[in-house]
């Protein structure tokens, strides 16, 4: 718990101390919602504001950035410089330095999302009618699966290059097509198949359902089936993959 | 008591046999070091008793431990400098410290150890603002953070100054006098020298030679050379003909070289001579066989080709 407990501590400080991220982490939000905020001002999507619609478009987007691109790529590079290696000379625990690095890229996540819902709500007059503790419990759940997701790409990486790359690859499509922006029956069937391919969609339905229209969680099974495969298959090769160096 | 074991120990990279079945044991207390160029291996030993690698073929135990099965227990009782190693760059030196502390059941004050490094200034300095230097310093406590009981040490002093290598050479002779067993690697001939109780010579991935530095010499068959120059001109005959030399150069006037097989009995006859016949000896400089010599002898080859 000690080493937990400055594991975190230390993730946040390199975190703050590292401008251009602070910067893109907060910026990034921010333009989502300014630019198709904007763009969309006033439409409605499936019976909700445009604005309401995009608080878990929004919040699906900084997820799939934070857990691939923000962590993912950043643990395959400090495996590269070799601070990986020089833990892995320390009795500190695999599960430690991970859970660590998923509670820091879920910290992010949240102020992230904050933003997303305070900017939404402020300018756009988003409205939350769903449940907000259960969509709070979702949202926690999509941070513990992405991120894992990022570290099993690590793992399957052979260099931050390649890491970094695919981060890109599977991140970009999922930023777009998984019911973020638009509405997936507003897309092309192509896409669509594509987009019912992409685990981001289905944990932006169900957080969409569950915050804004108001569902029951219990409706549905099948997202909660595939996150939930999706954490198990990744942590499996998480594990399994991990290397020092 | 034996604190490293190892059998037979193997390891291939695919075609590249880096270790090829060597056995040796590092006793508690000692300073046991791996002596060799690049590439012969020492390395890949080093790290699968660190528990980095499982080996191909082999026993391995240290402190009792299977470096592999009891990876974490065996790291909370030992202390690992790696070849190289990067650390958070944006840290600061006592935030670094602090954190690497917080990994262990029991460690040391950081205060402690920046004071024995003389850093104690720099605890609020980032890590990036360290000098090279300083850098390896604050990588050497690192790896007494939990007090270990066994250190390894992979090329401890590579690439430093001469002032930080002393420094550090200082550090691990404190650390054997506290009973602390140290198991190093150097490719430095004066480092195995100088430090190590006994040295294994590593080509190739085998042990070529395993002993005492001193028998190491001795067995090695080679000459002593004592170099001294006088005010005037001798009788290189009767250099010659002193017991024990089996060589004498002059160059130019005054200035010699005796070759000899045991340093001390012909420096003795040396003085007897000089009294004998009047004339005073300066820049006195005796060179025993070095640890270059014995490898040049088992492979052909200088350690730093």
């Amino acid at each position: 718990m000690k080493a937990f407990r400055h594991q975190v501590g230390t993730e946040l400080t390199l975190f703050i101390r590292d401008r251009s991220v602070v910067t893109f982490v907060i910026v990034f939000p921010v333009l989502t919602v300014l630019f198709f905020g904007y763009l969309n001002q006033g439409g409605q999507v499936e019976g909700i504001s445009y604005s309401s619609f995009l608080i878990a478009g929004g919040i699906g987007m900084v997820i799939s950035s934070a857990a691939f691109e923000n962590l993912g790529v950043a643990l395959s590079r400090q495996r590269e410089e070799g601070i990986l290696k020089r833990i892995g000379a320390t009795p500190l625990r695999i599960a430690t330095l991970l859970g660590a690095k998923i509670a820091m890229a879920t910290l992010i996540i949240f102020v992230q999302a904050g933003i997303m819902i305070a900017l939404n709500m402020l300018l756009f007059r988003a409205q939350i009618s769903g449940n907000l503790l259960w969509g709070f419990i979702i949202l926690l759940v999509g941070a513990l699966v992405f991120a894992t997701m990022g570290i099993a790409l690590t793992g399957i990486s052979r260099n931050t290059n390649v890491a970094s790359a695919a981060a890109r690859a599977i991140s970009f499509p999922m930023q777009f097509l998984c019911g973020t922006l638009f509405p997936l029956a507003a897309m092309p069937p192509v896409l669509r198949g594509l987009a019912s391919a992409l685990p981001l969609t289905y944990l932006v339905n169900l957080l969409r359902g569950v915050m804004l229209f108001g569902d029951s969680p219990w409706s549905y099974t099948k997202e909660w089936i595939v996150l939930l495969g999706c954490l198990l298959g990744a942590g499996m090769i998480a594990i399994k993959t991990f290397r020092w160096e | 008591m034996t604190v490293i074991h190892v059998q037979d120990l193997q390891k291939h990279y695919g075609e590249v046999k880096a270790v090829d079945g060597i056995s040796f044991q590092v006793h508690q207390g000692e300073v046991f070091g791996f002596l060799g160029p690049n590439g012969a291996g020492k390395t890949t030993t080093i790290e699968i008793l660190e528990g980095f690698h499982r080996q191909d073929r082999g026993e391995v135990s240290v402190l009792g431990l299977d470096p592999q099965a009891d990876r974490y227990e065996l790291q909370e009782r030992i202390g690992i400098m790696l070849q190289e190693t990067e650390l958070y760059q944006d840290l600061r030196v006592g935030e670094l410290l602090r954190l690497f502390a917080s990994y262990y059941r029991g460690a040391v004050d950081p205060k402690t150890l920046l004071e024995m490094i003389g850093l104690e200034a720099k605890e609020r300095a980032f890590i990036r603002e360290l000098s090279g230097g300083q850098r390896q310093r604050v990588v050497f406590i690192l790896t007494l953070i939990n007090d270990p009981d066994l250190l390894f040490l992979d090329e401890p002093t590579a690439g430093l100054d001469p002032q930080s290598r002393r420094a550090i050479w200082n550090w691990i002779d404190r650390g054997r006098q506290e009973g602390k067993t140290v198991f190093l690697t150097t490719h430095y001939i004066e480092e195995a020298e100088r430090l190590c109780d006994r040295v294994a010579i590593i080509d190739h991935g085998h042990i070529i030679a395993l002993d005492t530095p001193k028998s190491l010499m001795a067995s090695a068959n080679v000459e002593n050379r004592i170099e001294f120059t006088t005010e005037g001109s001798l009788n290189t005959d009767k250099l010659q003909s002193m017991p024990l030399i089996t060589n004498v150069v002059e160059h130019g006037r005054g200035a010699y070289t005796l070759f000899a097989q045991e340093a001390e009995p012909a420096l003795k006859s040396l003085i007897a001579l000089s009294e004998e016949n009047g004339f005073r000896i300066r820049g006195l400089h005796v060179e025993g066989a070095s640890l270059e010599d014995v490898f040049i002898q088992l492979t052909g080859r200088r350690i730093r080709a």
